[in-house]
């Protein structure tokens, strides 16, 4: 996988013990919250089936159709009063790349010329389900 | 590339839906729990993703069609079995049988609170829904964009406000009835704003939002812009019920309020109304509602406020009442362009005015002229007064014009149609007067010659544009040229101008007013003066140089006038036939004839005649006192005037000469000799000569004497000529000449225009030639019709034109 500092800088990366357990996971970051009120924060967190987490920036996360909506903060849901998402169908590996396209997307916004980006091949159909379920 | 196709693609594990499998059942019991827990607002703890994740499993799995007909079936049980009986329960009997109950006090207020209370809960009912159906639209938006795309279906969030608008808003409130919730909503709403307008507060927040609600809801699922609820079924009503209202209104305003009152009123429900589709109801309705005001109010009852007696227009008018004209006015712009109503009591206003300060002016004129006739010496007076009123007429409609341009401006907002409006009345008015142009000559003679003293530059030119818009007005410009050259000519010559500035500047503004046409002869007038100072100056180094050994020169000032440019009747007295010219005594005979010849050395082939009339002469008079002394006076006198006191240098002290004597010897004009042996045997305070026997009237028997007694304590004496050399109102003599002269004027204007049209256009029918001249002419006066005629005629006799046609009777131009 080529390295994408950008990326890397804006993204945290926890690599959970617990299962993929979506109860589970969600006790465990309760009680680390790494400070941040949820809801109307910064930053949000989106989780995957297997458990990684990832701490997004919200705008970074509101590319994508559906994530937007899940933290809209009018319809109070669970994701929105948490600022935590768990996607349940989808892996660490494929929830990386989403991130990484999700930042890319925003970073290159109404910009011409833009750079491809790298995709590796085995992962091409999973990320265009992933692109599909998530409305990007 | 090569390596990299080759390598595995790994097949997804088991696909994003897997999770749960395709069980349908399960995944709508899940869902469906959900959705009604967020119709409850009990959403806090549901995930997002989890029925995201449920629907995108149904779908995945081909079953979303069947997904979208369970939520639809969801929502209308929720509506039929929930919301639609909160909605009926609040409303209360008196909402759907108390329709005109308005009179009542208590039963409106009753019906007020129930209407507040019903409408507070619809307007709940429908915030949760929308924002229910916002969440559910949300969860579900992988069918919308799956499912809905896929087989044309409104999206689930139409489909569920349609189904709003078809379960809660149009079913019958109760079994028996037909009323419809959204009847009582309409009902309701109009009784509220009936009530706003009777002048009691509402609650425009809570209104507004039901309308809201009424513009969030349409007709058809495509939602277009025109099939608002609002506008199919609320807001026709709503017009439909504020005409009948306006039309009452408007009814029983002019019935028994004033112009004022109705202004007033009018103005305030203009912006109520405006103001109520802003906060209460929908910006969509302003136009319309304005239009029903428009019509309703004011277009029906506008004429009749503006000619209420007593408080219409005329009053307002009359009072300098504007911020009350400036609603008439603007009430009146609103339903109509030209304004009729208004505009015509205004010319109306006007015109009498106009009539009252011409009724004045003239007033005082026929009562004194029949004495004035009989009597020589009353005749001074009148005469001034007629001078005086003539140019308070003047002043009269200068303050009137002001007026109205003031009231213009501030009230009818400087509108085209108004000005021109009443500049026609004006116009009008003014020339009813048929004294018009005398009387306006006469008011720049006054002030160019005693009413701009010390006054600055912008005073005086303030000044003379007022007189100019008077011109403008005036039809018969050619007339006021008469008149004006008249008093013009005796301004300059008599050197009666205060200043030559002004007189400039007044020319400049009637050229711009005019035309150049009409000031060439004034301005020619100019240059013959400037001319005549060269001259006399040229005239005096001549004999300075030609040293003639004369002990007294004396002195000549002299204005040499072009015939053609100067009102000679005003000169030379045209009713005498031949006209011998005067006799000039020795000493200025021989000047005269020096001048001649100095003047016709330089120009040969001009004809001098010499105006005596308008001239003056400085003489120095010994007295002899009866003690031996002798005293000097310096007499400031006209021509005439010193021709006839230098015949008595050759009169023996003591001795006369008779009325007749001088006249055979002077060969003056009877009426100017009279006139000037008036002046120096008759006025008090220069009696040169001495009359037997002593009266006012000259008669050709009286005789004259020098008088040697003459006193005054100034070494200058001035003596005026009794009457004549002032500019005044003419006499009705005078203005039957002026009018001839002006009839013969206008004759060969008339006939000139005739016959330029028919050069250039060879043959034309009669009312195209009519036409051709009265356009030509207009800038000039008004031509008479039948003189025209009249010219025509004359010209077919003397073979300028011929009859080529009879149908139409057509003219043709002989070469």
């Amino acid at each position: 996988m080529p390295s994408l500092p950008a990326f890397r800088l804006s993204i945290a990366r926890h690599f959970s013990s617990s299962t993929s357990n979506l109860t589970s996971s969600q006790s465990h970051t309760h009680g680390n919250n790494h400070g941040i009120h949820p809801g109307s924060s910064e930053y949000v967190t989106l989780v995957s089936g297997d458990g990684f987490e990832f701490i997004v920036p919200r705008s970074t996360a509101c590319v994508s159709g559906t994530i937007r909506r899940m933290l809209d903060p009018s319809s109070r849901f669970s994701e929105a009063v948490t600022g935590r998402c768990v996607l349940e169908n989808m892996s660490g590996l494929v929830l990386e790349k989403v991130c990484e396209y999700l930042c890319y997307n925003l970073k290159n916004k109404n910009q011409t010329n833009v750079p491809d980006m790298d995709i590796p091949p085995e992962l091409c159909l999973e990320l265009l389900m992933a692109a599909d379920y998530l409305d990007t | 590339m090569a390596m990299r196709a080759r390598q595995k693609i790994r097949a997804p594990r088991k696909g994003l839906a897997s999770s749960k499998g395709d069980d349908f059942e399960a995944n709508w019991q899940a869902l469906s729990g959900s959705l009604k827990r967020i119709h409850t607002k009990d959403a806090s703890d549901l995930s997002f993703e989890q029925l995201y994740r449920n629907a995108y499993n149904i779908i995945v799995t081909m079953r979303g069609h069947d997904l979208y007909e369970r939520v639809k079936q969801l929502e209308r049980e929720w509506l039929e079995t929930e919301v639609r009986s909160w909605v009926n329960a609040a409303i209360s009997p008196s909402l759907l049988f108390a329709q005109d109950a308005l009179d009542i006090q208590d039963q409106a207020n009753e019906r007020r609170a129930a209407g507040e209370r019903f409408l507070t809960v619809l307007r709940e009912t429908w915030e949760d829904h929308q924002l229910s159906m916002g969440m559910i639209t949300d969860v579900l938006m992988y069918m919308d964009r799956v499912v809905v795309a896929d087989h044309r279906k409104p999206s689930i969030y139409v489909a569920s406000m349609a189904l709003f608008r078809d379960i809660v808003l149009r079913s019958p409130v109760r079994p028996d009835t037909k009323t419809t919730v959204a009847d009582v909503l309409e009902s309701t709403v109009l009784f509220l704003v009936q009530l706003e307008r009777s002048g009691q507060i509402i609650e425009r927040p809570l209104i507004r939002h039901c309308i809201y609600m009424l513009e969030g809801l349409y007709e058809t699922i495509t939602e277009e812009e025109s099939s608002k609820l609002y506008l199919t079924s609320f807001e026709p009503a709503f017009l439909e019920a504020s005409k009948t209202f306006y039309q009452k209104e408007g009814q029983r305003l002019v019935e028994s309020a004033d112009a004022a009152t109705f202004c007033k009123v009018a103005m305030e429900r203009i912006t109520e109304e405006k103001e109520r589709c802003a906060s209460t109801l929908s910006t969509l309705s302003e136009s319309k509602i304005k239009e029903v005001l428009d019509n309703e109010l004011i277009k029906r009852n506008i004429a009749e406020v503006v000619n209420l007696e007593g408080t219409g227009v005329r009053n307002m008018l009359d009072q300098d009442r504007l911020d009350i004209l400036r609603s008439v006015y603007v009430l009146s712009s609103r339903v109509d362009s030209k304004k009729a109503p208004l505009t015509a009591v205004v010319q109306k206003c006007i015109v009498d005015m106009g009539q009252e300060i011409n009724t004045l002016a003239t007033a005082p004129a026929p009562a004194p002229e029949p004495t004035g006739k009989k009597a020589v010496k009353e005749k001074e007076k009148p005469m001034n007064q007629q001078t005086t009123s003539a140019i308070k007429w003047v002043d009269d409609i200068l303050a009137l014009k002001k007026k109205f341009d003031a009231i213009w401006v501030d009230s009818f907002m400087s509108d085209q149609v108004m000005q021109s409006a009443i500049t026609t009345s004006f116009s009008d008015f003014i020339n009813s007067n048929p004294r018009s142009s005398e009387h306006l000559s006469l008011f720049f003679d006054e002030n160019l010659k005693k009413g701009i003293k010390g006054k600055t530059d912008s005073e005086v030119d303030s000044l003379l544009d007022n007189g100019i818009t008077l011109l403008r007005y005036i039809k018969d410009k050619d007339l006021f040229e008469a008149y004006y050259k008249k008093h013009l000519s005796r301004r300059l010559l008599m050197k009666r101008s205060a200043s030559m500035d002004a007189e400039r500047q007044m020319i400049s503004k009637m050229k711009m007013e005019v035309g150049n046409q009409f000031t060439q002869r004034l301005e020619s007038m100019f240059k013959d003066m400037t001319i005549s100072e060269d001259l006399t100056s040229n005239y005096k180094d001549h004999i300075r140089k030609s040293a003639s050994q004369d002990s007294k020169p004396v002195d000549l000032e002299i204005n040499v006038l072009t015939s053609t440019m100067w009102p000679m009747e005003i000169m030379s007295n045209t009713r005498d036939e031949v006209q011998l010219s005067c006799v000039f005594p020795r000493e200025v005979e021989s000047v005269k004839q020096s001048f001649e010849q100095f003047y016709l050395s330089k120009h040969s082939g001009r004809k001098l005649s010499w105006q005596a009339s308008m001239g003056t002469a400085d003489i120095r008079a010994t007295f002899q006192r009866p003690n031996g002394k002798t005293q000097r006076h310096e007499l400031n006198v006209s021509t005439y005037a010193m021709i006839i006191l230098l015949l008595f240098n050759d009169v023996a002290p003591g001795e006369s000469l008779t009325f007749a004597e001088i006249q055979s010897r002077t060969r003056i004009p009877d009426h100017d000799l009279i006139r000037n042996l008036q002046s120096l045997a008759v006025a008090p305070k220069t009696r040169v000569l001495k009359k037997e026997p002593m009266s006012r009237e000259v008669k050709p028997t009286d005789r004259f004497f020098f008088n040697h007694e003459f006193q005054s304590q100034f070494t200058k004496v001035r003596i005026g000529v009794v009457s004549g050399s002032a500019n005044k109102v003419e006499n009705n003599d005078q203005r039957k000449e002026t009018e001839k002269k002006m009839n013969e004027e206008r004759g060969a204007s008339i006939e000139a225009a005739v016959v330029r049209i028919m050069k250039q256009r060879k043959t034309l029918p009669h009312s195209k030639l009519m036409s051709e001249v009265l356009g030509q002419l207009s800038s000039r006066f008004v031509p008479d019709v039948n003189m025209i005629k009249r010219r025509i005629e004359s010209l077919i006799d003397r073979e300028y034109l011929e009859r080529v046609g009879e149908d139409p009777p057509t003219y043709g131009y002989i070469a």
